[in-house]
Protein backbone atom coordinates (compact mmCIF):
# COMPACT_ATOMS: atom_id res chain seq x y z
CA UNK A 1 0.00 0.00 0.00
CA UNK A 2 1.27 3.77 -0.92
CA UNK A 3 2.18 5.72 1.95
CA UNK A 4 1.90 9.20 2.20
CA UNK A 5 4.66 11.48 2.78
CA UNK A 6 3.54 13.44 5.85
CA UNK A 7 2.42 17.14 5.01
CA UNK A 8 5.64 19.41 6.15
CA UNK A 9 3.96 21.19 8.58
CA UNK A 10 2.71 18.09 10.12
CA UNK A 11 6.11 16.22 10.00
CA UNK A 12 8.12 19.80 11.40
CA UNK A 13 5.27 19.61 14.74
CA UNK A 14 6.01 16.20 15.13
CA UNK A 15 9.82 16.62 14.66
CA UNK A 16 10.33 19.46 17.38
CA UNK A 17 8.18 17.76 20.04
CA UNK A 18 10.66 14.51 19.81
CA UNK A 19 13.49 17.23 19.77
CA UNK A 20 12.23 18.46 22.92
CA UNK A 21 12.21 15.33 24.37
CA UNK A 22 14.97 13.94 22.67
CA UNK A 23 17.39 16.84 24.09
CA UNK A 24 15.89 17.17 27.32
CA UNK A 25 14.82 20.99 26.74
CA UNK A 26 13.09 22.21 29.74
CA UNK A 27 11.02 25.79 31.03
CA UNK A 28 12.84 28.51 29.41
CA UNK A 29 14.81 27.00 27.17
CA UNK A 30 15.09 28.74 23.75
CA UNK A 31 15.07 26.25 20.54
CA UNK A 32 17.76 26.69 18.29
CA UNK A 33 17.39 29.77 15.75
CA UNK A 34 14.80 28.74 12.73
CA UNK A 35 17.64 28.30 9.89
CA UNK A 36 19.15 25.69 11.92
CA UNK A 37 15.84 23.49 12.01
CA UNK A 38 15.14 24.02 8.67
CA UNK A 39 18.67 22.91 7.43
CA UNK A 40 18.62 20.16 10.20
CA UNK A 41 15.41 18.70 8.95
CA UNK A 42 15.12 19.85 5.67
CA UNK A 43 11.91 21.52 5.75
CA UNK A 44 10.88 24.86 4.71
CA UNK A 45 11.16 28.22 6.76
CA UNK A 46 7.16 27.69 5.90
CA UNK A 47 6.39 24.84 7.37
CA UNK A 48 8.71 25.32 10.56
CA UNK A 49 6.27 28.87 10.68
CA UNK A 50 3.12 26.44 10.80
CA UNK A 51 4.46 24.19 13.46
CA UNK A 52 5.93 26.49 16.02
CA UNK A 53 2.77 28.78 15.39
CA UNK A 54 0.52 25.12 16.31
CA UNK A 55 3.12 24.60 19.65
CA UNK A 56 2.33 27.49 20.41
CA UNK A 57 -1.15 27.42 20.60
CA UNK A 58 -1.28 24.18 22.26
CA UNK A 59 1.54 26.17 24.94
CA UNK A 60 4.30 23.95 24.50
CA UNK A 61 6.09 26.85 23.12
CA UNK A 62 6.12 30.63 23.89
CA UNK A 63 7.33 33.29 21.17
CA UNK A 64 9.12 36.12 23.20
CA UNK A 65 8.79 38.84 20.90
CA UNK A 66 12.19 39.14 18.98
CA UNK A 67 14.53 36.79 20.75
CA UNK A 68 12.71 33.58 19.56
CA UNK A 69 11.09 30.78 20.50
CA UNK A 70 11.54 29.42 24.05
CA UNK A 71 9.74 25.72 26.44
CA UNK A 72 6.64 27.34 27.64
CA UNK A 73 5.63 27.73 31.57
CA UNK A 74 5.16 24.04 32.37
CA UNK A 75 1.81 23.99 34.01
CA UNK A 76 0.60 22.35 37.38
CA UNK A 77 -1.75 19.72 36.29
CA UNK A 78 -4.57 18.82 38.21
CA UNK A 79 -6.43 15.24 38.41
CA UNK A 80 -10.10 16.51 38.57
CA UNK A 81 -10.34 15.52 41.96
CA UNK A 82 -11.63 18.71 43.43
CA UNK A 83 -8.97 21.32 45.05
CA UNK A 84 -7.07 19.15 47.71
CA UNK A 85 -4.12 19.82 45.82
CA UNK A 86 -4.38 23.05 44.27
CA UNK A 87 -1.11 23.99 46.44
CA UNK A 88 0.32 20.68 46.03
CA UNK A 89 -0.14 20.58 42.01
CA UNK A 90 1.31 23.79 41.81
CA UNK A 91 4.80 22.74 44.23
CA UNK A 92 5.28 19.64 42.40
CA UNK A 93 6.35 21.67 38.88
CA UNK A 94 8.58 23.81 41.44
CA UNK A 95 6.70 26.52 41.49
CA UNK A 96 5.15 28.87 44.45
CA UNK A 97 1.29 29.13 44.81
CA UNK A 98 -0.06 31.85 46.39
CA UNK A 99 -3.32 33.48 47.32
CA UNK A 100 -5.07 36.76 46.98
CA UNK A 101 -8.11 37.26 49.14
CA UNK A 102 -10.93 39.16 47.04
CA UNK A 103 -13.39 38.90 50.28
CA UNK A 104 -14.37 36.16 52.76
CA UNK A 105 -17.42 36.27 54.85
CA UNK A 106 -20.50 35.13 56.17
CA UNK A 107 -23.45 34.25 54.34
CA UNK A 108 -26.67 32.89 53.77
CA UNK A 109 -27.66 30.58 51.03
CA UNK A 110 -29.60 31.27 48.03
CA UNK A 111 -31.52 29.17 46.27
CA UNK A 112 -28.91 27.73 43.98
CA UNK A 113 -25.96 27.14 46.59
CA UNK A 114 -28.31 25.70 49.00
CA UNK A 115 -29.34 23.15 46.45
CA UNK A 116 -25.34 22.33 45.85
CA UNK A 117 -24.94 21.88 49.44
CA UNK A 118 -28.12 20.37 50.09
CA UNK A 119 -28.74 23.37 52.60
CA UNK A 120 -32.51 25.47 52.95
CA UNK A 121 -31.99 28.58 51.09
CA UNK A 122 -31.04 31.42 54.11
CA UNK A 123 -29.14 28.72 55.77
CA UNK A 124 -25.82 30.51 57.22
CA UNK A 125 -22.55 29.72 55.11
CA UNK A 126 -19.27 30.83 54.46
CA UNK A 127 -17.96 32.65 51.27
CA UNK A 128 -13.97 32.92 50.28
CA UNK A 129 -13.56 34.10 46.87
CA UNK A 130 -9.79 34.20 45.92
CA UNK A 131 -7.53 34.66 43.26
CA UNK A 132 -4.65 31.65 43.02
CA UNK A 133 -1.58 32.29 41.78
CA UNK A 134 1.51 30.44 40.35
CA UNK A 135 4.71 32.39 40.68
CA UNK A 136 2.53 35.68 41.59
CA UNK A 137 1.16 35.07 38.35
CA UNK A 138 -2.95 34.71 38.69
CA UNK A 139 -4.00 31.87 37.34
CA UNK A 140 -7.79 31.02 38.34
CA UNK A 141 -10.38 32.96 40.58
CA UNK A 142 -11.73 30.30 42.77
CA UNK A 143 -15.33 31.07 44.67
CA UNK A 144 -15.96 28.38 47.48
CA UNK A 145 -19.09 28.41 49.36
CA UNK A 146 -19.14 26.32 52.70
CA UNK A 147 -21.35 25.15 55.24
CA UNK A 148 -20.36 26.73 58.33
CA UNK A 149 -23.06 23.94 59.98
CA UNK A 150 -20.09 21.66 59.68
CA UNK A 151 -16.85 24.25 60.74
CA UNK A 152 -18.50 26.96 62.63
CA UNK A 153 -16.08 29.89 63.14
CA UNK A 154 -14.10 29.39 59.73
CA UNK A 155 -14.63 32.70 58.99
CA UNK A 156 -12.34 33.94 61.50
CA UNK A 157 -9.15 31.93 59.60
CA UNK A 158 -6.77 34.07 57.44
CA UNK A 159 -6.93 32.64 54.02
CA UNK A 160 -4.46 34.98 52.74
CA UNK A 161 -1.91 32.38 54.27
CA UNK A 162 -3.49 29.24 55.26
CA UNK A 163 -4.85 26.36 53.02
CA UNK A 164 -8.73 26.38 53.67
CA UNK A 165 -8.24 22.67 53.30
CA UNK A 166 -5.52 21.97 55.84
CA UNK A 167 -7.79 24.40 58.23
CA UNK A 168 -10.73 22.19 57.98
CA UNK A 169 -8.45 18.88 58.24
CA UNK A 170 -6.80 19.97 61.16
CA UNK A 171 -9.48 22.61 62.96
CA UNK A 172 -12.25 20.46 62.25
CA UNK A 173 -10.91 16.90 61.33
CA UNK A 174 -13.05 17.09 58.34
CA UNK A 175 -11.36 15.66 55.15
CA UNK A 176 -12.97 15.83 51.60
CA UNK A 177 -11.93 12.66 49.72
CA UNK A 178 -15.53 12.54 47.64
CA UNK A 179 -17.03 14.57 45.03
CA UNK A 180 -18.19 15.37 41.86
CA UNK A 181 -16.54 18.25 39.17
CA UNK A 182 -16.85 19.58 36.23
CA UNK A 183 -15.18 21.22 33.65
CA UNK A 184 -16.15 22.92 30.74
CA UNK A 185 -15.44 26.36 28.87
CA UNK A 186 -16.83 29.84 29.14
CA UNK A 187 -15.13 33.35 28.31
CA UNK A 188 -13.91 35.59 31.03
CA UNK A 189 -16.57 39.30 31.52
CA UNK A 190 -15.22 42.27 32.34
CA UNK A 191 -14.42 41.99 35.92
CA UNK A 192 -12.60 38.31 35.76
CA UNK A 193 -10.59 39.81 32.83
CA UNK A 194 -8.94 42.15 34.81
CA UNK A 195 -7.93 39.93 37.91
CA UNK A 196 -6.39 37.31 35.48
CA UNK A 197 -4.93 39.48 33.38
CA UNK A 198 -6.78 38.72 30.04
CA UNK A 199 -9.38 40.45 27.47
CA UNK A 200 -12.99 39.94 28.15
CA UNK A 201 -14.58 37.22 26.42
CA UNK A 202 -10.95 35.46 26.30
CA UNK A 203 -12.11 31.40 26.46
CA UNK A 204 -11.06 29.87 29.78
CA UNK A 205 -11.97 26.45 32.01
CA UNK A 206 -14.66 26.99 33.89
CA UNK A 207 -14.86 24.18 37.10
CA UNK A 208 -17.47 23.78 39.29
CA UNK A 209 -18.09 21.00 41.76
CA UNK A 210 -19.03 19.50 45.40
CA UNK A 211 -16.60 17.98 47.83
CA UNK A 212 -18.33 15.41 50.18
CA UNK A 213 -17.13 13.70 53.57
CA UNK A 214 -16.38 10.14 53.63
CA UNK A 215 -20.20 9.86 54.79
CA UNK A 216 -21.27 11.95 51.44
CA UNK A 217 -22.26 14.74 53.06
CA UNK A 218 -21.15 17.99 50.97
CA UNK A 219 -19.31 20.31 52.62
CA UNK A 220 -18.12 22.54 49.97
CA UNK A 221 -19.50 23.48 46.43
CA UNK A 222 -17.30 25.42 44.73
CA UNK A 223 -16.45 27.29 40.90
CA UNK A 224 -13.51 28.51 39.10
CA UNK A 225 -12.70 30.36 36.10
CA UNK A 226 -9.05 29.43 35.05
CA UNK A 227 -6.27 30.29 33.02
CA UNK A 228 -5.46 27.38 30.28
CA UNK A 229 -2.32 28.92 29.59
CA UNK A 230 -1.36 28.65 33.55
CA UNK A 231 -3.13 25.53 34.57
CA UNK A 232 -3.84 21.63 33.30
CA UNK A 233 -5.88 18.84 33.37
CA UNK A 234 -5.08 15.47 33.39
CA UNK A 235 -6.98 11.81 33.63
CA UNK A 236 -5.43 8.40 33.82
CA UNK A 237 -7.43 4.86 34.49
CA UNK A 238 -5.94 1.93 34.79
CA UNK A 239 -7.45 -1.68 34.70
CA UNK A 240 -9.68 -0.64 32.60
CA UNK A 241 -10.32 -4.23 31.19
CA UNK A 242 -11.18 -5.64 34.23
CA UNK A 243 -15.01 -3.79 34.00
CA UNK A 244 -15.40 -3.53 30.38
CA UNK A 245 -15.08 -7.15 28.23
CA UNK A 246 -14.87 -7.23 24.28
CA UNK A 247 -17.37 -3.84 23.70
CA UNK A 248 -20.65 -4.10 22.56
CA UNK A 249 -21.80 -4.91 18.68
CA UNK A 250 -21.37 -1.54 17.00
CA UNK A 251 -24.15 -0.90 14.43
CA UNK A 252 -22.74 0.51 10.88
CA UNK A 253 -24.21 4.51 10.34
CA UNK A 254 -26.11 4.98 7.91
CA UNK B 1 -14.68 48.39 49.77
CA UNK B 2 -18.16 48.04 51.13
CA UNK B 3 -19.51 44.92 52.29
CA UNK B 4 -22.44 44.79 49.62
CA UNK B 5 -19.80 45.36 47.00
CA UNK B 6 -17.89 42.32 48.39
CA UNK B 7 -19.91 39.69 46.43
CA UNK B 8 -20.21 37.98 43.44
CA UNK B 9 -21.97 40.48 41.13
CA UNK B 10 -25.26 39.17 41.26
CA UNK B 11 -25.90 38.88 37.93
CA UNK B 12 -22.73 36.43 37.37
CA UNK B 13 -24.78 34.13 40.58
CA UNK B 14 -27.62 33.84 38.38
CA UNK B 15 -25.71 33.69 35.01
CA UNK B 16 -24.14 30.47 36.51
CA UNK B 17 -26.89 29.37 37.88
CA UNK B 18 -28.48 29.26 34.81
CA UNK B 19 -25.59 28.06 33.05
CA UNK B 20 -25.86 24.99 35.71
CA UNK B 21 -29.11 24.04 35.12
CA UNK B 22 -28.75 23.64 31.49
CA UNK B 23 -25.82 21.85 32.04
CA UNK B 24 -27.43 19.50 34.47
CA UNK B 25 -30.27 19.37 31.57
CA UNK B 26 -32.92 20.55 33.63
CA UNK B 27 -33.72 22.91 30.63
CA UNK B 28 -33.06 21.18 27.00
CA UNK B 29 -32.13 22.62 23.86
CA UNK B 30 -35.19 24.84 22.24
CA UNK B 31 -37.06 24.82 25.38
CA UNK B 32 -38.14 28.42 27.33
CA UNK B 33 -36.28 29.44 29.96
CA UNK B 34 -38.18 30.99 33.32
CA UNK B 35 -39.13 35.00 32.64
CA UNK B 36 -37.47 37.46 33.72
CA UNK B 37 -40.02 38.25 36.42
CA UNK B 38 -40.24 34.77 37.80
CA UNK B 39 -35.79 34.86 38.06
CA UNK B 40 -36.06 38.11 40.08
CA UNK B 41 -38.43 36.44 42.59
CA UNK B 42 -36.23 33.46 42.93
CA UNK B 43 -33.04 35.47 43.24
CA UNK B 44 -34.30 37.84 45.07
CA UNK B 45 -33.35 40.46 42.94
CA UNK B 46 -34.47 42.69 40.20
CA UNK B 47 -35.13 42.42 36.65
CA UNK B 48 -32.36 43.93 35.15
CA UNK B 49 -29.74 42.24 36.72
CA UNK B 50 -31.59 38.86 35.22
CA UNK B 51 -31.74 40.71 31.78
CA UNK B 52 -27.61 41.21 31.94
CA UNK B 53 -27.47 37.42 33.29
CA UNK B 54 -29.24 36.64 29.88
CA UNK B 55 -27.23 38.84 28.10
CA UNK B 56 -24.11 37.18 29.25
CA UNK B 57 -25.33 34.22 28.61
CA UNK B 58 -26.36 35.08 25.32
CA UNK B 59 -23.24 36.28 24.65
CA UNK B 60 -21.55 33.27 25.50
CA UNK B 61 -23.94 31.42 22.63
CA UNK B 62 -25.69 29.37 25.39
CA UNK B 63 -29.28 31.01 24.82
CA UNK B 64 -31.15 33.34 22.76
CA UNK B 65 -33.38 35.88 23.41
CA UNK B 66 -36.49 36.45 21.27
CA UNK B 67 -38.56 39.41 21.35
CA UNK B 68 -41.89 39.37 23.05
CA UNK B 69 -41.38 35.23 23.51
CA UNK B 70 -38.83 34.84 25.44
CA UNK B 71 -35.48 33.48 26.20
CA UNK B 72 -34.70 29.75 24.89
CA UNK B 73 -31.95 27.52 25.58
CA UNK B 74 -29.81 27.30 21.71
CA UNK B 75 -27.37 25.17 23.11
CA UNK B 76 -28.33 21.82 24.64
CA UNK B 77 -25.68 19.67 26.27
CA UNK B 78 -25.35 16.14 24.98
CA UNK B 79 -24.50 14.56 28.40
CA UNK B 80 -21.92 13.90 30.45
CA UNK B 81 -18.73 12.19 29.00
CA UNK B 82 -17.02 10.98 31.68
CA UNK B 83 -12.60 11.69 30.91
CA UNK B 84 -11.20 8.31 29.63
CA UNK B 85 -13.26 5.52 30.82
CA UNK B 86 -12.32 2.96 28.03
CA UNK B 87 -15.60 3.36 26.40
CA UNK B 88 -16.05 4.13 22.87
CA UNK B 89 -17.43 7.40 21.95
CA UNK B 90 -20.52 4.92 20.53
CA UNK B 91 -20.82 3.33 23.49
CA UNK B 92 -20.99 6.21 25.57
CA UNK B 93 -23.30 7.53 23.79
CA UNK B 94 -25.52 5.06 23.53
CA UNK B 95 -25.61 4.96 27.71
CA UNK B 96 -27.01 8.08 27.48
CA UNK B 97 -29.94 7.04 25.10
CA UNK B 98 -28.18 9.22 22.63
CA UNK B 99 -27.69 8.33 18.98
CA UNK B 100 -24.24 8.50 17.99
CA UNK B 101 -22.62 8.63 14.19
CA UNK B 102 -19.33 8.02 13.02
CA UNK B 103 -18.45 9.73 9.82
CA UNK B 104 -14.81 8.94 8.43
CA UNK B 105 -13.00 11.91 6.77
CA UNK B 106 -9.93 10.61 5.92
CA UNK B 107 -7.81 7.76 6.50
CA UNK B 108 -4.17 7.00 5.49
CA UNK B 109 -1.03 4.89 5.92
CA UNK B 110 2.26 6.98 7.21
CA UNK B 111 5.59 6.51 8.14
CA UNK B 112 5.60 7.09 12.10
CA UNK B 113 8.37 9.57 12.37
CA UNK B 114 10.40 10.35 15.24
CA UNK B 115 7.40 11.11 17.76
CA UNK B 116 5.11 8.36 16.96
CA UNK B 117 8.38 5.67 16.93
CA UNK B 118 9.12 7.14 20.44
CA UNK B 119 5.77 6.61 21.30
CA UNK B 120 4.87 3.22 20.23
CA UNK B 121 8.68 2.19 20.38
CA UNK B 122 8.51 1.32 16.86
CA UNK B 123 11.25 2.88 13.92
CA UNK B 124 10.53 6.03 12.46
CA UNK B 125 10.40 4.15 9.65
CA UNK B 126 7.24 1.77 10.17
CA UNK B 127 3.95 2.63 9.19
CA UNK B 128 1.20 3.92 11.28
CA UNK B 129 -2.32 4.39 10.32
CA UNK B 130 -3.45 7.57 11.05
CA UNK B 131 -8.00 8.20 10.65
CA UNK B 132 -9.71 11.39 11.19
CA UNK B 133 -13.17 10.65 12.15
CA UNK B 134 -16.06 13.50 12.95
CA UNK B 135 -18.38 12.31 15.82
CA UNK B 136 -21.97 13.28 15.94
CA UNK B 137 -24.88 13.03 18.77
CA UNK B 138 -28.18 13.00 17.38
CA UNK B 139 -27.24 14.43 14.01
CA UNK B 140 -25.32 17.55 16.03
CA UNK B 141 -21.41 17.54 15.14
CA UNK B 142 -20.14 17.03 18.15
CA UNK B 143 -16.28 16.00 18.19
CA UNK B 144 -13.29 16.00 15.62
CA UNK B 145 -11.09 12.77 16.13
CA UNK B 146 -7.13 12.20 15.25
CA UNK B 147 -6.34 8.94 15.73
CA UNK B 148 -3.13 7.08 14.90
CA UNK B 149 -2.43 3.24 15.57
CA UNK B 150 0.93 1.82 14.87
CA UNK B 151 0.46 -0.98 11.78
CA UNK B 152 2.96 -3.14 13.42
CA UNK B 153 0.71 -4.26 16.05
CA UNK B 154 -2.50 -4.34 13.92
CA UNK B 155 -1.47 -5.75 10.41
CA UNK B 156 -3.42 -5.35 7.73
CA UNK B 157 -5.52 -2.75 9.69
CA UNK B 158 -6.10 -0.78 6.85
CA UNK B 159 -8.41 -3.23 5.43
CA UNK B 160 -11.41 -2.49 7.77
CA UNK B 161 -14.28 0.00 7.90
CA UNK B 162 -13.54 1.60 10.94
CA UNK B 163 -17.62 3.47 9.71
CA UNK B 164 -18.94 0.23 10.49
CA UNK B 165 -16.43 -1.17 13.72
CA UNK B 166 -15.18 1.13 16.35
CA UNK B 167 -11.47 1.09 16.96
CA UNK B 168 -12.13 -0.45 19.97
CA UNK B 169 -13.74 -3.69 18.70
CA UNK B 170 -11.33 -3.86 16.02
CA UNK B 171 -8.59 -4.20 19.01
CA UNK B 172 -10.22 -6.67 19.97
CA UNK B 173 -9.84 -8.91 16.61
CA UNK B 174 -6.49 -8.17 17.06
CA UNK B 175 -6.78 -9.90 21.14
CA UNK B 176 -5.77 -6.71 22.30
CA UNK B 177 -7.91 -4.63 24.34
CA UNK B 178 -7.29 -0.80 26.24
CA UNK B 179 -6.31 -1.26 29.87
CA UNK B 180 -5.38 2.09 30.76
CA UNK B 181 -5.38 5.95 28.82
CA UNK B 182 -3.61 8.67 29.96
CA UNK B 183 -5.58 11.81 28.76
CA UNK B 184 -4.73 15.82 28.48
CA UNK B 185 -6.94 18.72 28.48
CA UNK B 186 -6.50 22.15 26.88
CA UNK B 187 -8.19 24.26 25.74
CA UNK B 188 -7.81 24.97 21.65
CA UNK B 189 -9.12 27.44 18.71
CA UNK B 190 -11.05 25.86 16.41
CA UNK B 191 -9.30 26.58 12.53
CA UNK B 192 -11.21 27.39 10.01
CA UNK B 193 -11.95 23.74 8.36
CA UNK B 194 -12.35 22.23 12.20
CA UNK B 195 -15.27 24.50 12.68
CA UNK B 196 -16.54 24.50 9.94
CA UNK B 197 -16.98 20.54 10.24
CA UNK B 198 -18.09 21.33 14.07
CA UNK B 199 -20.68 23.87 12.54
CA UNK B 200 -19.40 26.26 14.38
CA UNK B 201 -17.20 29.76 13.88
CA UNK B 202 -14.36 29.87 13.15
CA UNK B 203 -12.30 30.70 16.45
CA UNK B 204 -14.38 29.54 18.49
CA UNK B 205 -13.08 27.78 21.45
CA UNK B 206 -12.53 23.75 21.85
CA UNK B 207 -11.89 21.85 24.60
CA UNK B 208 -8.96 19.57 22.97
CA UNK B 209 -7.73 16.33 24.26
CA UNK B 210 -4.63 14.30 23.95
CA UNK B 211 -5.08 10.33 24.89
CA UNK B 212 -3.04 7.59 24.89
CA UNK B 213 -4.40 4.42 25.45
CA UNK B 214 -2.40 1.69 26.28
CA UNK B 215 -2.87 -2.39 25.80
CA UNK B 216 -3.06 -5.11 28.69
CA UNK B 217 1.05 -5.62 27.97
CA UNK B 218 1.12 -1.66 28.61
CA UNK B 219 2.13 -1.39 25.20
CA UNK B 220 0.64 2.45 23.37
CA UNK B 221 -1.60 0.99 20.78
CA UNK B 222 -3.41 4.49 20.43
CA UNK B 223 -3.14 8.09 20.30
CA UNK B 224 -5.98 10.60 19.76
CA UNK B 225 -6.57 14.11 20.31
CA UNK B 226 -9.84 15.02 19.84
CA UNK B 227 -11.31 18.78 19.45
CA UNK B 228 -14.54 19.09 21.15
CA UNK B 229 -16.82 22.13 20.77
CA UNK B 230 -16.57 23.88 23.61
CA UNK B 231 -20.03 25.19 23.50
CA UNK B 232 -21.50 21.63 24.08
CA UNK B 233 -21.01 19.65 26.72
CA UNK B 234 -18.64 19.32 29.64
CA UNK B 235 -16.82 16.56 31.75
CA UNK B 236 -17.82 15.17 34.78
CA UNK B 237 -15.42 13.23 37.25
CA UNK B 238 -17.30 11.42 40.18
CA UNK B 239 -15.06 10.29 43.25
Amino acid sequence: MAERRVAPSEAAFENILAYLDAAGLKEGDRLPAERTLTDEWGISRTALRAALRELIARHVLESRGGSGTYVAMRRPESNCRGYNGYSDTVRAVGKTPSSKVLWAKSEVADVHVAHKLRLEEGDPIFELRRVRLIDDLPCMIETVYINVAVCPGIEKYDFQERSLFDTLRQEYGITLPHGEERLSITRVDADEAEELGLVEGDPVYFQTGVSETEERTPVEYFKAVIRSDRYTFYARQEHLSRGHEIPEKVIADE
Amino acid sequence: MSEEQKRTPLYQQVREAIRTKIEDGDYGLGEVLPSEQELSEIFHTTRQTVRNAYAALEAEGLVRRAQGKGVFVTKGSPGTLDIGDGRSFRQSTRAEGKKPQVRILSHETRAAGPWYAELFKIKPDDPVYAIRRLNSVDGCPLSLERTVVPLVRFPRLEGIDLGVFSLYEVFGFYGKVVDATFEHLDIAELGVHDARFLGVEPGGPAMAYDCISYDQDGEAIEHTRTLRRGDLGFYTVRY
